[in-house]
């Protein structure tokens, strides 16, 4: 099935989505905020109203461990949400700035003195890398207020990177050339460091971090939950728990093989939860990552697996170019190379987004909105929904990260708890 | 004769911008440790006027920068190459990173890719991209440290 795709045109430069509002940064530097369930509401027409609100307003819905679980689980059912959903795929929406004037709830200069380099929400709170360093400022702030984002944010770190992801309380700050870091976000401590090879980009896998580059190998900055024994040590967390670091993993103990450094082979890998890929110039290779035998492998219990591999003969993407990026979502995996990104869907099916790309984003941390794509080019926004993974067996899938009731309870409650 | 005297003593000279420039004998003696320039001495001091002169400045730290492109019929051409010993194979540099001194400047070519300090600030980049010196995303690659046209 194609993906469900809505065209916002514009000079945009990022973008974000957030409990029901979509954030937009334009090239002038200043934040549009966007009423999203209204926008979605508003193309409900002719029986539309189920197949757009899976799409692009509750994800969740889809999957079987969803709060509807019993009407979905229905193979009826199932049937007709599926060619609805064909039928919307079938279809784009597409507006202008005028157009949706209407659901716009606030225009305003971006907090960030310029463009930032990368951003994150959590916890109402939006991060941002800038040239001058890392920086805070609240957000999603209620509808009664002008400015929806506080305009003066405050200064975390002065600190340069090239990227961030936020997972647990810790941000995950990639800085190239000075390393990995990461910051508690409970705490008003500096970043600490947590590896100094060159870190392009980061991704959490459960409490490890695996950092990426196209100049040097991968690695996974190993961590792992242990009992806290001692309360008395730690009088003011609630939980008994903390995360301790491990070791660092070279990308050649992971995937079982040397890749040429520097990259002359175009290789790059990255991952997410329990997902690993190195992807090169003709395939990609696949790992399963077992955080529970990371503080403790043995000969039989090690915290990789080789599941197989992606033969990209037939991706209709210039192979011979070297990856720059990579992601992973439920829907499948991301690669991005210089001039477009290939999605390698959970249903083995490839979809590549001719570029120039300026920025893509998914979300693999929300609740809601854990289908979307979001692909930033030169005129346009487009908002790319892939809804097939629902319908795949999620253990045995090879592209993209596991659905399970248990991390989706998870991630509700602390949705709930934002 | 006396201008290539002038090329080796580490002189500065006054541009036509009423700066004093120095050139960096570092990134021409072929060390494998500092990017080395390949167009030549007049050039690079063709290179930083005309930066400084398009005000393509930016501070940090108490620290004055200007951002150049060595323009030829109005695309970023080569100006030189990565370090040997940088982890990066042997590539084409098309910014270059001009630094102020005790009253005189100096510079080099600014390997992106490799330095985080040589990324231009978000502003010169967006006053090339208005000028359609480069493209929207090549922004985003430079900022992000990833490969783009002005890296090869």
């Amino acid at each position: 099935m194609q993906p469900v795709k809505l065209t916002i045109y514009g000079n945009f430069w990022d973008s974000q989505i957030y409990k029901g509002r979509l954030y937009l940064w334009d090239m002038d530097n200043a934040l549009h905020i966007y009423d999203w369930d209204a926008l979605v509401e508003s193309m409900f027409q002719d029986d539309l109203e189920l197949p757009l609100t899976c799409a692009f307003l509750r994800s969740d819905l889809l999957y079987q461990f969803s709060d509807l679980n019993a009407i979905f689980r229905d193979p009826q059912v199932h049937k007709v949400v599926r060619e609805k959903l064909e039928f919307i795929s079938q279809r784009g929406w597409a507006y202008s700035l005028h157009d949706i004037e209407n659901f716009r709830m606030g225009k305003q200069d971006s907090p960030f003195d310029t463009l930032h380099d990368d951003s994150a929400i959590y916890y109402n709170n939006i991060y941002a890398l800038t040239d001058s360093g890392l920086y805070l400022a609240g957000a999603h702030k209620p509808i009664r207020y002008v400015y929806k984002v506080e305009r003066k944010p405050e200064k975390l770190w002065d600190g340069l990177g090239t990227s961030i992801q936020v997972s647990g309380g810790t941000l995950a700050i990639a800085a190239a050339d000075e390393g990995l870091f990461q910051l508690s976000l409970w705490d008003s401590n500096e970043p600490e460091p947590v590896s100094d090879r060159y870190t392009l980009f980061a991704n959490w896998a459960f409490a490890s971090i695996y950092g990426s580059s196209d100049l040097a190998p991968g690695y996974l900055a190993a961590f792992s939950w242990h009992r806290f024994s001692d309360e008395a040590a730690s009088p003011d967390r609630n939980d008994r728990w903390i995360r301790k670091h491990e070791r660092i993993i070279d990308e050649e103990e992971i995937f079982g093989f040397r890749p040429e450094a520097p990259r002359q082979d175009g290789s790059l890998s990255w991952g997410s939860q329990e997902k690993l890929y190195l992807v090169n110039s003709s395939q990609i290779h696949i790992v399963r990552f077992k955080q529970k035998y990371v503080s403790k492998p043995d000969g039989k219990n090690i915290p990789f697996e080789h599941i197989g591999s992606i033969d990209l003969t037939n991706s209709h993407v210039n192979n011979m170019e070297q990856a720059i990026g990579g992601g992973v979502e439920f829907f499948g995996l991301i690669v991005e190379y210089p001039e477009n990104l290939l999605v390698a869907t959970s249903n083995d099916e490839f979809y590549v987004i001719q570029g120039p790309i300026t920025q893509w984003r998914v979300f693999p941390r929300s609740v809601r909105y854990e289908n979307h794509l979001h692909v930033i080019s030169d005129d346009r926004i487009d908002i790319y929904s892939f809804n097939d993974d629902y319908l795949i067996d999620q253990r045995s899938k090879k592209a993209g990260i596991e659905y399970s009731e248990t991390r989706s309870r998870q991630r509700m409650s602390d949705e709930e708890k934002k | 004769m006396v201008k290539n005297m002038l090329y080796q003593s580490g002189m500065a000279i006054n541009t036509r911008i009423g700066q004093s420039y120095i050139w960096n004998m570092q990134h021409r003696n072929g060390n494998p440790n500092k990017s080395q320039w390949i167009i030549n001495h007049n050039q690079e001091i063709h290179v930083f006027e005309y930066s400084y002169g398009a005000n393509w400045i930016s501070r940090k730290q108490n620290k004055k920068f200007s951002w150049g492109l060595n323009l030829i019929n109005e695309v970023p051409s080569v100006l030189g190459e990565t370090a040997k010993n940088c982890e990066l194979p042997l590539q084409f540099v098309r910014i270059a990173k001009f630094v102020e001194g005790t009253q005189t400047w100096h510079g080099y070519p600014a390997n992106y890719r490799c330095n985080s300090q040589d990324r231009p600030d978000p502003k010169i980049l967006e006053n090339w991209y208005t000028r359609g010196y480069i493209r929207k995303d090549e922004i985003k690659k430079v900022r992000n440290m990833k490969p783009c046209s002005l890296s090869s």
